[in-house]
């Protein structure tokens, strides 16, 4: 699975609550495209743009022929034809940029080709292309870009709402009022039918059209007929502002629901942190937290990274860097460059104690936060081996075609173990070495679970978006959660010893 | 109408070692002292009386003085004292007492104020006789001295100087009653391996602690022979205040954190990523131990938070309630907050609040704006400014003088995250690495170039594309900062105040050094063509030039900076990846062609450092 496939699939819930899909995303006419200009002029035009980036950026690019020729296939079998000779001995012989404008064009004049839209075509090819590449690939309109760099930065802005559809009465229905939000400010609520938006009736949009007219600046407004029926109305000025989301959650809420509780139990000075998401304010949420805890008499904490798969290198390096007392984060190898990350000093939790808890769905960017951190020495890893998903996607933006495009720019490469400063190991096993990495990398934990308990963990998977503590398991039943159990376990031997130290 | 005040004439004289402050043979100068003029001042509203005249002021220290009442504080613009009381809330007199005042203590026990004079290089020994100061010593530093303080018993006192990187120890002789002519002897002059600031004694006065004024570093010094015990590393720069907490266990440091790894992205930018203020709390057994981790224990309190930051926080003091009272210089603010950082209370008090100083029974704060020319009177516990003390009427500003208060108003970036200051602190440089859009993409961070001499440098940032300095200060403004667009009046305001900005002076000035080596250095400079980029009389270019070093994505072409003030800088090339001047030679054979001899070496290195 790339780590693209699983980005796309993390955030589908939430660009619903803003994001049109991009149907057509090359439908667009381009900024300084001629007006005339063909279909396989057009087709030419596109290709090499997006061509170029991916030899210019790509880790590991193929050859422009061999693109050409995933494109020019995946062309072909979008138009049916069945097939084409000689097409792989006729792209290999193109070297000159106006080979390929000739070859594009011949590849329009296909009689089969033709019937198509150049825009469709334009988009098999591209889509062929990317299907192609290792690694994957996607192109990302502008106007969901924007969308997605507000979501990495934590600062989306919009009115903090979760759209569905109530198909009986033919209305958009507020699905979630996201807490903190511009909606729950302005009094929106779980369940209710929008009815008008400004001066348009709400009656029979739908989400998409819906998100459109939600959509807009900061600071900008929107006014909602909000109810369960239009003459049990009311109206609701909601100013557009930013949308923040949590990346940390708690093992439980406190008692007046507005913040998390995180300690495993009332009587425990041991604390639970859920990463949802690694984005553009984790490391800020980190540090709140912290101060939270320092005065709730926390004294270890575990920081639950599993499932965590989503996430921008950049942001992961932060919260390594926040996790680490110094050190090498990781390298990251591209085609011509290496850039390696150094944590500073500066770091939450010093002092404590900390277990990071990892799983086989714990990838990208949780997965290198968890080697920066173990092979640093600074924490405790529990749980099952990592995913294994060191590739790391970026951005490209693409001159020309108000486009940008996400493809395999690098790899990760952990830290190595044996240039570790000295003075920052600690809280590891005393005298125990690390255990080696996986064949592809993976973390492999300090403590894992059985065997037995690895099948319970995968057959509970969907339960434990959450870490619940012993004996208050969802389905209420005991050693439900076997990885924390066992972090818990040993964060107290941790603490046990740290009490006879005089630590 | 003071004109009448002379320099003091100042007659050195060998002496034996005293016995008061006795540590080995030194010289001791002994200062006959002039009586100088001195009278009382005059009431606000007497237009003969010099702080109703219109001038800058710049109060940037504070005394606390006859058990509450009265508050002196040090101008650095005027190089006067002004006298508040407090009682009253007004300013009661105001003093020439030197050229630009940087610092101000009280000596224990009677009535000796000292004074350091960075521009005259001089600490000043003055006598308080109610609303009259007198100045009864003048005694040369080391150059630039920038802050003193005294020694519990009052036979001491520390002065640390800036660009010479001396801390000087003093012995006080005073006279009967503290009213006779005084004596001052250097007990120790102490070279530093940074440029300091601010400084705290602790454990009674047996040791020191001495601050970088740019980057992290800490020096412990042992008072009693003047031996630095340890040199100490925070992950921190900007550092403008020490205190400890009540019971003193715990050393409280307000510094900065720039992260070379965040980006200045306006998301990182709004969640503090790249730039941290705090106010770190440590254990101060561990800072004294140089054999300890410095950060086991610590912790670092948030001053300012995302949506509502606090740009460089400056002086610490403790209330009587325990609380942590911060100057937030860049927001115009101070702070409140219990160690447990539980609360923090915020009172808007304008302008530049550098110092504070807790009044006698913990009710109340005083703070000074440096800028504004103010004291603000701050209820503690309803954290509320009860009153604003003018020191005296302002002209009209200057373009340059309006620069200079946006140069260090945090309003200009984001939220209020930092100012132009807290990168180029003080017109200079923290030395640390960032990762803006100065090279045109993220991913490569380099060093924070001085802006000392910044007028006649251009071209601008390390890959010289930026050919006009008013382009350079909206690109800073708007893409490191990522405050709103400037204004263009704003952004000639700020050229304006760094045009006046002079190179840093050389760590080792000429008078100081080895004439000989200088000019064989000198030499060996010309004979390798130095002078081909980096050329006199700023020693830079307006090219670019590729000199084999390469940044992380391979860029490799560079606009040399200017040489001048270069042996102020702890690192260098544009990644700080030689630690030293000798190292741009040995290590990184910095366009050594074929072998350079030791000898050359070192000359070469004593002609640079006199740049």
């Amino acid at each position: 699975m790339t780590i693209q496939a699983i980005r796309t699939g993390f955030f589908a819930a939430v660009l619903l609550l803003a994001t049109p899909l991009a149907a057509d995303p090359l439908s667009a006419t381009a900024p300084g495209a001629p007006v005339e200009e063909g279909a396989g002029a057009a087709l030419a035009r596109e290709a090499q743009i997006v061509i170029d980036a991916i030899l210019e950026h790509h880790v590991d690019p193929p050859t422009r022929q061999e693109m050409w020729l995933a494109g020019a296939r995946a062309v072909l079998a979008y138009a049916g034809v069945v097939q084409h000779r000689g097409l792989s001995a006729e792209i290999s012989g193109l070297t000159a940029p106006d080979d390929f404008v000739a070859f594009a064009k011949r590849l329009c004049l296909i009689d089969e080709v033709r019937l198509k839209s150049p825009a469709a075509l334009r988009e098999a090819f591209i889509d062929g292309l990317l299907e192609a590449l290792p690694g994957g690939g996607r192109l990302i309109p502008q106007k969901e870009l924007i969308v997605q760099e507000q979501f990495e930065g934590n600062r989306y802005i919009g009115t903090g709402i979760a759209l569905t559809y109530d198909q009986e009465k033919k209305f958009p229905q507020i699905a979630q009022v996201i807490p903190g939000g511009p909606m729950e400010r302005a009094g929106g609520r779980h369940g209710d039918l929008i009815l008008r938006i400004d001066d348009r009736d709400a009656h029979g949009l739908n989400i998409q059209q819906m998100i459109d007219l939600l959509r807009g600046e900061e600071g900008s407004s929107v006014a909602l007929v909000v109810g369960e029926a239009v003459s049990n109305s009311r109206t609701l000025n909601v100013t557009r502002g930013p949308v923040v989301f949590e990346t940390i959650e708690g093992v439980r809420k406190a008692d007046d629901q507005s913040r998390w509780d995180f300690h495993i139990d009332a009587r425990s000075s041991i604390c639970c942190l859920k990463v949802v998401r690694i984005n553009g304010s984790a490391v800020h949420d980190l540090k709140k937290i912290e101060s939270q805890l320092r005065n709730s008499g926390a004294k270890a904490v575990i920081l639950d990274l599993r499932t965590v798969h989503e996430g921008e290198l950049h942001h992961a390096v932060l919260l390594a860097d926040a996790l680490l007392d110094g050190g090498l984060i990781g390298r990251v190898r591209g085609q011509a460059e290496v850039q390696e990350f150094r944590a500073d000093r500066d770091r939450v939790f010093r002092d404590w104690p900390v277990v990071l808890l990892v799983d086989r769905h714990t990838g990208g960017a949780g997965e290198w936060v968890a080697a920066a951190v173990q092979d640093n020495r600074a924490g405790i890893v529990v749980g099952e081996e990592s995913a294994g998903m060191f590739q790391v996607h970026s951005r490209v933006t693409l001159s020309g075609m108000d486009s940008a495009l996400t493809l395999n720019t690098g790899v990760f490469e952990r830290p190595d173990k044996r240039r570790v400063p000295a003075g920052y190991v600690q809280h590891s096993r005393a005298g125990a070495e690390a255990p080696p990495p996986g064949p592809k990398g993976q973390v492999t934990p300090d403590f894992s679970i059985s065997a037995g308990e690895r099948e319970l963990m995968a057959a509970r998977l969907p339960m434990l978006r959450r870490p619940f503590p012993p004996g208050a398991a969802p389905d209420g039943s005991p050693a439900s959660d076997p990885i924390l159990n066992l972090a818990v376990k040993v964060l107290k031997a941790r603490l046990n010893v740290g009490q006879s130290d005089g630590n | 109408m003071w004109g009448s005040l002379m320099a003091t004439d100042a007659i050195a004289i060998l002496r034996q070692p005293n016995t008061r402050c006795g540590i080995g043979a030194r010289v001791v100068v002994a200062l006959l002292l002039a009586a100088i003029a001195s009278r009382p001042g005059s009431a606000a509203d007497d237009p003969e009386s010099p702080f109703a005249s219109a001038r800058l002021r710049g109060p940037v220290a504070l005394v606390l003085a006859d058990a509450g009442k009265t508050l002196l504080t040090a101008n650095r613009r005027a190089g006067t004292i002004s006298i508040v009381d407090t009682t009253a809330g007004r300013v009661v007199a105001e003093v020439p007492v030197g050229k630009n005042l940087s610092a101000l203590a009280a000596v224990p026990g009677g009535r000796l104020l000292l004074a350091t004079d960075e521009a005259a290089h001089e600490l000043l020994l003055i006598d308080r006789n109610e609303n009259s100061l007198k100045t009864v010593a003048r005694w040369p530093v080391a150059q630039y001295p920038v802050s003193v303080r005294v020694s519990p018993d009052g036979e001491r006192c520390y002065v640390a100087s800036l660009w010479s990187r001396r801390l000087s120890i003093v012995c006080l002789e005073s006279g009967a009653e503290n009213t006779q002519p005084a004596e001052l002897s250097l007990v120790k002059s102490v070279s530093l391996p940074f440029a300091p600031r601010q400084q705290l004694l602790v454990e009674n006065g047996k040791r020191l602690l001495v601050a970088d004024s740019f980057a992290g570093k800490l020096a412990v010094v042992d008072t009693a022979s003047g031996e630095i015990e340890a040199i100490r590393q925070l992950p921190a720069h900007n550092i403008r205040g020490l205190a400890l907490n009540p019971d003193g266990s715990r050393l409280l440091v307000s510094h900065q954190i720039l992260n070379a790894l965040a980006r200045t992205t306006p998301d990182d930018v709004h969640w503090g990523m790249l730039m941290g203020n705090v106010v770190r709390s440590l254990k101060l057994a561990y800072v004294l131990d140089k054999e300890a981790d410095i950060l086991r224990g610590s912790l670092a309190h948030p001053v300012g938070e995302a949506g509502n930051a606090a740009a460089d926080p400056a002086t610490i003091a403790l209330t009587a309630g325990g609380e942590i009272a911060v100057a937030m210089s860049g927001v115009g603010e101070i702070g409140f907050f219990p160690d447990d950082d539980s609360t923090f209370r915020r009172v808007a008090v304008g302008g530049r609040p550098t110092e504070l100083v807790v009044s006698a029974d913990g009710s109340r704060v005083f703070v000074a704006d440096e800028l504004r020319d103010t004291i603000s009177f701050v209820d503690v516990k309803e954290a509320r400014r009860t009153a604003e003390i003018s020191l005296g009427p302002q002209p009209e500003l200057s373009l340059a003088d309006r620069g200079e208060r946006f140069f260090y108003d945090g309003h200009l970036s984001h939220d209020g995250w930092m100012s132009c200051h807290s990168c180029h602190t003080d017109g200079h440089s923290n030395g640390l690495l960032n990762d803006n859009l100065g090279d045109g993409g993220f991913g490569a961070p380099k060093r924070v170039l001085s802006l000392l001499g910044v007028g006649r440098t251009g071209p601008w940032a390390w890959n010289g594309e930026v050919a006009e300095l008013d382009a350079q200060i909206k690109k800073s403004i708007e893409t490191t900062m990522r405050g709103k667009k400037p204004k263009d009046d704003q952004v000639a305001a700020l050229a304006a105040f760094l045009r006046t900005l002079t190179s840093a002076p050389p760590l080792n000035p000429k008078s100081e050094s080895d004439q000989a080596a200088i000019t064989r250095g000198r030499e060996i400079f010309a004979e390798r063509q130095c002078g081909r980029c980096h050329t006199p009389p700023e020693y830079t270019s307006e090219a670019t030039y590729d000199v084999g070093l390469k940044d992380q994505f391979n860029y490799s072409k560079f606009n040399p900076p200017s040489l001048r003030g270069v042996s102020q800088r702890d690192a260098l090339f544009h990644d700080n990846r030689a630690a030293n001047l000798e190292e741009v030679f040995t290590r990184f054979t910095h366009q050594v062609d074929g072998e350079l001899p030791e000898k050359d070496l070192t000359d070469l290195v004593a002609f640079l450092r006199s740049l």
